[in-house]
């Protein structure tokens, strides 16, 4: 009886496996499209009925017809609102509902089309910037595009200005480097300071008559005209990066001002823009909704589920965006992005086709070779055959604008103890607070790194040594000449006998008393969970460790808390980290790495002459109008910084993408931000035969 | 009866206390960590300007004495526009998650439900399985079933959740296609937020059922079945060795020869006198899975692709979301205390020898 009940229960588990098993959603079904069960919604007499008919087995079936699925796995947006987003994720769903003035032509990072103005002119000092806005473009909710929503657009981002948002990027343009600050809140304080003030007030502390005029000057840099059709910028220097901006957010997500005052956001009065200054990212009406003009609307976005877009049937575009470009209607109709965590699982949702591409980390790209049918470069015109019996597209070894150095800390602060440099001094124990500061040490750093270690085996072929701080395909990237930093030991042991760290003038070779003979130990930080920079600091702490058996680094993983906290007190003496630029310009670039005020720039902390000399180069740089006059000082600091060895400059990253073959139409174009799903309206889905 | 309701009646009086020692206790950790390294929930990469991070902890107040923190967290602030009280535990109002990207509330409304229904759908074979095949092994002690279902169960018991979870998942989903990740298809998914959909409970399958939908049923069933297998391997297997044990004690009981020589079968003997008092341990044990189950299963969730309260409550503790992090702790906390009460008037139900005092 037992034994009976015992097979019974048994069979009933497999039964039900197999019942639900047989259940599944057929493939080939077509799928009811969101505007589709909106109109069932609306009629609610006719429940929807599931799809019925059953697939065809094949390797991998074929699913959801209008429906392109993409499964990240680097995060959700923080918000949609595109005046406060600065991370990808937001930025690229953002860039598929809202459009700027412009776009970028196809691939290319640099030529630009019309989009929401029909064609521009700029001055000839390149202060000042006319478009004319298009006619007759709806927003999604049904208002229509006029010259002042352009011009409210950016007066909204300039003001909202959240403390660590990317408005910077325009204070510089409208008001000059020095008014870059981190916030609208500084900004303000700063713009009321009175002339010769050494310090400027507090923002709290500013009279609402000074308040009110940071917002005016505001709109006289930024003016429309409804009768002309026409937006006009006015700048402070040149900005040759301009028509980046007005593609990307930064001058780009154009609003609707009627329809955003409708629903409580600012109203354009400069009485009341403090009150939108400065939110946190759910204070903004824009968190979780969206009414742009662009080819996709905003479904709905579940935090921790999926964000949906839904094609606008509205979209304004009649012609193709450029030969044999997209026009018309999006030809997919509803996306969806889902974040998992997993790679295994995403893998599996790929060989299933429940996903038409999943992100994928450089460690696993290896794991999908076997599976490409077809193996391209930036777009199919390159697809070469690969597996007969494979089912992805896969764009392998596309060139991401993004540059992950070994930063090197010039003077480290010691206050307090440093625990990351040992004793702190030159008795073999530690190192002293100024050892980067010597060039031999730096330039022996970098001779120790072994750059093609690093490209085949820890990034797997998906990426190349980084030149400078300027990526490959960039003005100022030296085309024509190898990186100048070679990984040699016997590089890296001359230029450790040449160090003089303790100034007696005597090269360390021949000095008892020097880094040579006395050794050093220090800590490499990486933040934790990252394996590439791990593997970047491991193959670091080999090449020095292999010179001298003094010489000893350890590799430290570090939680981000407590990597940001160690980065500001200057404590770290070198960090494997990265940057992904704003907008593509090699002023983007050079700035943050080696401006003494950017991002890197102020933590590497050179001494006074460098300093000087670096940002000298870069402001004129910035203030150099045309390509001509531009690309030869981008050209020298890009020299200069491997000259230098102002960092290690360790590596520029690959992407790879792997998409179903049934999705067409892939590029890759860099500045979409996360490129894989950047923009999905030149994206078709076409049934395998 | 009446001492029973007192000893309710006491323990949820002492469940708020406890409750607030937990945030007291979390708090005071909190004091360990600099605003520096707190204000990193704000900073998801490095800061592009001078001053972002000091103006985000002035912005956030994280620089203000911890007693000062927890009192705004426990009565709210108040907005100088508008001279209200916003917020405020005290107020009912747990807070913003950042990390959930709603009120706490609001995120634990959208991620319990994901995680109950699968502790629903996990908790029938791990009980009904583990301690029929508890009893089943302890009844053939000794014996090659026995020998097969302790091995079995320790496997089970030893097998990492997420090797276990990852292999059935590509043999049953990327080779077979049978049962997906994730809680619905997309069909089905479009189906469920439309308005002729009534959402009751938001756990897909019994709302489906309440909507008379058996296709959407089915699929949300398909996607449940192996996250439940994966939980209920290896929970049963641990609930088999505790039923085992606990039956071959009782089986030794004197009462029990007492039963067999008063001539009744073998099966009354088991059913009647053995197994009620076998599973007064596998009670508290089996009570406390579901408890923990309920609390979120973070690996099988994430493997899944399940966005419950296990995901919700990793997620939040490694960017250090303190709001998420108290939120969910008091969540938890609630619910660890209700099953217990729970399972302690279960006793005095059972065991009739058992008086709650």
């Amino acid at each position: 009886m037992r034994n009976k009940l015992f097979v019974l229960m048994s069979l009933l588990v497999m039964a039900s496996m197999l019942l639900t098993a047989c259940g599944q959603q057929p493939a080939t079904q077509a799928a009811p499209t969101a505007a589709a069960s909106t109109a069932a919604s609306e009629s609610a007499a006719e429940p929807t009925k599931a799809p019925e008919a059953a697939a065809p087995v094949s390797a991998v079936e074929f699913k959801n017809p209008d429906t392109i699925t993409y499964i990240t796995g680097a995060g959700e947006p923080e918000t949609l609102d595109p005046a406060w987003t600065y991370e990808t994720a937001g930025s690229t769903t953002e860039l598929n509902i809202y459009e700027g003035l412009t776009f970028f032509k196809r691939e290319k990072t640099d030529e630009f089309i019309p989009a929401l103005a029909t064609d521009w002119k700029t001055s000839d000092d390149g202060l000042t910037w006319t478009f004319n806005i298009r006619k007759g473009v709806k927003f999604h909710e049904g208002g229509t595009l006029e010259p002042h929503d352009v011009a409210y657009t950016a007066q909204r981002a300039f003001l909202q200005g959240r403390i660590d948002g990317w408005q910077w990027i325009v204070y510089e343009a409208f008001y000059g480097p020095d008014m870059a600050m981190a916030g609208i809140k500084d900004f303000a304080a700063a713009f009321s300071a009175p002339a010769g003030a050494k310090e400027p007030p507090k923002f709290e502390t500013l009279k609402p008559e000074q308040l009110v005029k940071v917002c005016e000057d505001v709109k006289t840099k930024i003016v429309a005209d409804d009768d002309a059709g026409t937006v006009t910028y006015h700048f402070k220097q040149p900005v040759p990066w301009m028509l980046a901006l007005t593609s990307q957010q930064f001058l780009g997500g154009i609003l609707d001002k009627e329809w955003m005052a409708e629903n409580g956001d600012w109203d354009g009065d400069c009485k009341t823009w403090t009150k939108y200054a400065d939110p946190s990212a759910e204070n903004t009406i824009l968190f979780k909704k969206a009414n742009g003009t662009g080819p996709y609307k905003l479904d709905h976005w579940t935090p921790g589920e999926e964000i949906v877009l839904t094609a606008n049937e509205n979209y304004w575009r009649t012609e193709p965006m450029w030969e044999g470009g997209p026009s018309g209607v999006a030809s997919i109709k509803r996306v969806v992005i889902k974040n998992v965590d997993e790679w295994g699982t995403r893998l599996s949702m790929l060989q299933a086709g429940d996903a038409d591409e999943i992100y994928t980390p450089p460690q696993y790209r290896k794991e999908l070779e076997p599976f490409a049918k077809q193996t391209c470069g930036t777009d199919e015109s390159s697809c070469k055959d690969d597996k007969a019996d494979g089912f992805l597209t896969y764009f392998r070894k596309l060139p991401m604008p993004a540059i992950t150095p070994g930063q090197f800390n010039w003077q480290m602060n010691v206050e307090g103890g440093n625990p990351y440099i040992g004793s702190g001094k030159l008795d073999g124990n530690g190192i002293p607070a100024n050892f980067f500061s010597d060039i031999h040490i730096r330039k022996a750093f970098s001779a120790c790194f072994d750059y093609d270690a690093m490209v085949k085996d820890a990034l797997a072929g998906e990426g190349v040594q980084a030149q400078g701080p300027i990526p490959q395909g960039m003005m100022g990237y030296l085309k024509d000449q190898a990186p100048l930093n070679k990984f040699d030991t016997a590089t890296c042991e001359a230029e450790f006998k040449k160090a003089d760290l303790d100034g007696d003038g005597k090269a360390a070779g021949e000095d008892d008393d020097d880094i040579w003979s006395k050794g050093f130990y220090m800590q490499i930080a990486y933040n934790t969970g990252n394996d590439t920079r791990r593997m970047a600091a491991e193959i670091l702490k080999a090449g020095i460790e292999s010179v001298n058996p003094k010489f000893t680094v350890a590799v430290l993983a570090m939680p981000w808390p407590v990597l940001l906290e160690s980065r500001r007190q200057g404590k770290l003496p070198i960090y494997v980290g990265g940057w992904v630029e704003d907008y593509h310009d090699p002023h983007n670039w050079v700035n943050p790495f080696l401006y003494s005020q950017g991002a890197y720039g102020r933590i590497v902390n050179m001494t006074a002459d460098y300093k000087k000399k670096y940002d000298d180069i870069i402001i004129s740089g910035a203030k150099a109008n045309g390509v001509e006059a531009r690309t030869p000082i981008y050209e020298s600091i890009q020299k200069m910084a491997q000259e230098d060895a102002v960092d290690i400059w360790m590596y520029q990253q690959m992407e790879g993408f792997p998409f179903q073959s049934w999705i067409k139409g892939f590029y890759f174009n860099p500045a979409y931000g996360n490129p894989e799903y950047g923009w999905i309206y030149s994206l078709s889905k076409v049934a395998p035969k | 009866m009446s001492s029973m309701l007192s000893f309710i009646i006491r323990r949820l009086l002492i469940l708020p206390l406890l409750l607030i020692a937990v945030t007291i206790l979390i708090f005071s950790m909190l004091s360990m960590l600099t605003p520096y390294e707190r204000v990193s929930l704000y900073v998801k990469d490095i800061p592009k300007r001078q001053g972002a991070m000091e103006g985000l902890i002035k912005k956030y107040g994280l620089d203000d004495p911890v007693p000062v923190q927890y009192w705004r967290w426990m009565a709210g602030t108040k907005n100088p526009d508008t001279g209200e009280i916003e917020g405020g535990v005290l107020r009912g109002n747990l807070g913003w998650s950042k990390t959930g990207k709603g009120t706490v509330w609001e995120v634990i409304g959208r991620r319990l439900p994901a995680t109950a229904e699968l502790a629903l759908w996990t908790a029938i074979p791990m009980i009904g399985i583990g301690i029929y095949l508890g009893v089943v092994s302890a009844v053939n002690h000794n014996k090659l079933l026995d020998q097969i279902l302790r091995v079995f169960s320790i496997v089970g018991w030893s097998i990492p959740v997420f090797v276990f979870g990852l292999i059935v998942l590509l043999f049953f989903y990327a080779k077979l296609g049978w049962f997906p990740p994730g809680r619905l298809s997309d069909w089905a998914s479009q189906v469920v937020q439309s308005s002729q959909f009534i959402r009751y409970t938001n756990m897909n399958s019994i709302d489906a059922l309440l909507n008379g939908r058996l296709d959407i049923f089915r699929d949300a069933v398909r996607h449940l079945v192996l996250p439940v297998i994966t939980l209920a391997y290896l929970d049963w297997a641990y609930l088999l060795r505790v039923t085992r044990s606990s039956m071959l004690d009782t089986l030794n009981q004197d009462y029990m020869t007492t039963a067999r020589a008063k001539g009744l079968s073998e099966n009354k003997v088991i059913r009647r006198h053995a197994l009620p008092n076998a599973l007064i341990p596998v009670v508290t044990v089996g009570a406390l899975m579901l408890i923990g189950l309920l609390n979120g299963v973070v690996i099988t969730e994430t493997i899944f692709n399940i966005p419950g309260m296990g995901s919700f409550l990793a997620e939040s503790a490694i960017s250090l979301d303190v709001i998420s992090v108290l939120g969910i702790t008091m969540f938890n906390c609630l619910i660890l205390l209700v099953g217990n009460l729970i399972v302690d008037i279960l006793y005095g139900v059972i065991d009739p020898r058992i008086r709650l005092r």
